[in-house]
């Protein structure tokens, strides 16, 4: 599959202060996340990937287009639900979600109709004739949302989408991305500090801390390598079942207490209790338990 | 509770290669403020003062003879004349780039919508043209357009070549001069406006910096120091001075036009190299 956006040693600073260190990356078609604590540098990369912030020619590459020369295409294909508030004072959100139609070159007709399609989308059908400065938060991200899908862009960026609302409208919006990036098969890249969020829309993640990517991988709702990796405690002879168990071809180190086995491929767990029975009861076990790593695990890795 | 009452719909319409990519922020401002009542009425009071003006036109057109006898002094409805309408328009540009102006960025900034801008494919200069735009709309339509109507009325009700000759170039002249006064108060008042957030505050800065709250200065170090060029940092001296002179008026100051011209220039420069600056697509907090 051809990366939506591709990043080559992408190194941003605000003045003396280095935000990106020579970002390398491939980012694949779908709902990506892209996970980081606050300062992480993650609003910095969705700003390069736009062309708002200066970048070498061929560092950045976003559907085709080279960020720092055709920054424009870019932003015609991409729609951006910024972090902070954004809104136009004076406008309720048909009109504001009209503008930004026009504003990437929606005609004025179209891009009204489009308005009301994407308000009532969003859940802003009722309220869309309501001044926006009487608006919830909640409402607010919705009507960033309306008005970055108005012109039904080929890649969703969301900057921290569910801040600042209360459960019930964290979920909803989690829906409405969940739906556009796998009902409706749109590009989707969720910035966020929040990993919940990302589990629960995105198909790959990407760890950045301190301006650097920390991991990248698929988002696997099971844990990783589950029904391959194995914690066994017990009594006896472990150093004897470790024997055996690397005489057939598994891999085995020692944890407090115990053996971490990591079968080999085409194995499942009947391998270890074949191993045990041959041992008889020289070996005691007292604890097994499947132990890959969730997302959880590995994000807390790789940003400690 | 359904969390939306209808599905995700593609759109299967053609965005529109626009040349024009300011278009849009020049119609959303003026169909801001335009259907309001008092930005009518001022419009409305605006047009009276040049209904006045054409019937000084017809007055001295065709009752020149009578004019003159109750005057004492021969009345002409030349150049000067129409210099005249233009200078006597400024109390209406000064209060529409005040009004309408003030809050064309700093309301932007207060919402912080330019990132709502900025990630559409807008450029920095797109924006300040349609934000200027919206200002120039407001100031052509009390200036510009009904001087050149009171020229077209001008020239039916004295359709003779000789007059012709001496006003043909009223159109030009006033739309070049029209482009100035726009790009002068327009870019001053937008570079205030991108600066501050409070429309009051906004405001009196655009004055002073306009060239009014100079004149005080202006007298008094002419005073002291007999040194016209102090009028230079003037802008509406300025716009003055370089208007008389094109329409052959008598000139206000005794510095020489081009001088004012160029310190015209200057002005507008510097409020883009300004603006410019503070315009950013991002805002950084570290």
């Amino acid at each position: 599959m051809k990366p939506i956006i591709e990043t080559h040693g992408l190194v941003q600073s605000y003045g003396p202060k280095v935000v990106l260190h020579g970002i390398d990356l491939s980012v694949p078609p779908g709902a990506v996340g892209l996970l980081g604590p606050n300062g992480a540098g993650k609003s910095t990369f969705l700003r390069s990937i736009l062309g708002l912030l200066h970048v070498e020619p061929g560092a950045v590459r976003v559907l085709g287009h080279d960020a720092r020369d055709e920054a424009l295409a870019i932003r015609r294909r991409v729609g951006l639900v910024p972090e902070s508030d954004c809104l136009i004072p004076g406008m309720n959100a048909v009109e504001m979600t009209t503008y930004a139609g026009e504003l990437v070159g929606m005609s004025h007709t179209d891009a009204k109709e489009r308005a009301h399609q994407v308000l009532y989308y969003v859940g802003l059908g009722e309220a869309r004739y309501r001044e926006l400065e009487s608006y919830s938060q909640g409402m607010k991200q919705r009507l960033k949302l309306a008005q970055a899908l108005v012109h039904d862009p080929d890649l969703l960026l969301l900057d921290e989408p569910t801040n600042g609302m209360d459960p019930p409208g964290r979920e909803s919006m989690l829906q409405l991305i969940r739906d556009v990036s796998h009902g409706q098969g749109m590009n989707v890249v969720l910035s966020t500090h929040l990993l919940p969020d990302v589990e629960q829309t995105c198909d790959h993640v990407i760890v950045l801390k301190d301006g650097r990517v920390a991991e990248e991988r698929p988002v696997e709702r099971q844990l990783i390598d589950a029904g391959r990796v194995y914690d066994l405690r017990g009594r006896g002879d472990l150093d004897a079942l470790a024997s055996m168990l690397r005489d057939r071809g598994h891999e085995v180190e020692a944890i407090q207490d115990g053996l971490r086995v990591r079968l080999a491929e085409g194995h499942r767990s009947d391998a270890i209790f074949a191993v045990l029975r041959e041992l008889g009861e020289s070996v005691q076990v007292r604890h097994f338990l499947e132990a890959g790593r969730s997302l959880q695990d590995s994000f807390v890795e790789a940003v400690s | 509770m359904p969390i939306y009452e209808q599905g995700y719909q593609r759109w299967n319409g053609e965005l529109q290669e626009r040349p024009l990519r300011w278009w849009p922020i020049v119609r959303q401002g003026v169909m801001a403020y335009l259907p309001q009542r008092k930005y009518l009425l001022l419009l409305g009071l605006a047009w009276i003062q040049k209904i006045f003006d054409g019937v000084q036109v017809y007055g001295r057109l065709k009752g020149g003879e009578v004019l003159e006898g109750l005057l004492g002094a021969r009345v002409d409805a030349g150049m000067p004349f129409f210099w005249a309408s233009m200078d006597n328009s400024m109390i209406w540009v000064v209060i529409f780039t005040i009004m309408v102006g003030s809050d064309l960025i700093a309301a932007d900034r207060r919402g912080k919508a330019l990132q709502l801008y900025f990630s559409k494919p807008i450029t920095r200069n797109d924006y300040i043209v349609g934000k200027i735009g919206v200002i120039a709309t407001f100031l052509l339509l009390t200036t510009w357009l009904p001087i050149l109507l009171l020229w077209l009325f001008a020239v039916m009700i004295e359709p003779t070549t000789a007059y012709f000759a001496r006003v043909w170039s009223v159109p030009l002249l006033m739309t070049v001069y029209s482009v100035l006064l726009v790009a002068t108060a327009g870019m001053i008042m937008l570079a205030v406006s991108a600066t501050a957030q409070r429309s009051v505050f906004i405001s009196v800065t655009w004055i002073v910096l306009f060239g009014y709250g100079f004149v005080p200065v202006i007298e008094l170090v002419q005073a002291i120091t007999g040194f016209e060029a102090w009028s230079l940092i003037n802008m509406a001296g300025n716009l003055g001075q370089i208007g008389a002179w094109w329409f052959g008026a008598e000139t206000g100051f005794d510095v020489p036009p081009v001088l004012a011209l160029g310190a015209v220039l200057v002005g507008i420069v510097a409020a883009y190299w300004w603006l410019r600056r503070k315009i950013e697509p991002v805002e950084v907090v570290l």
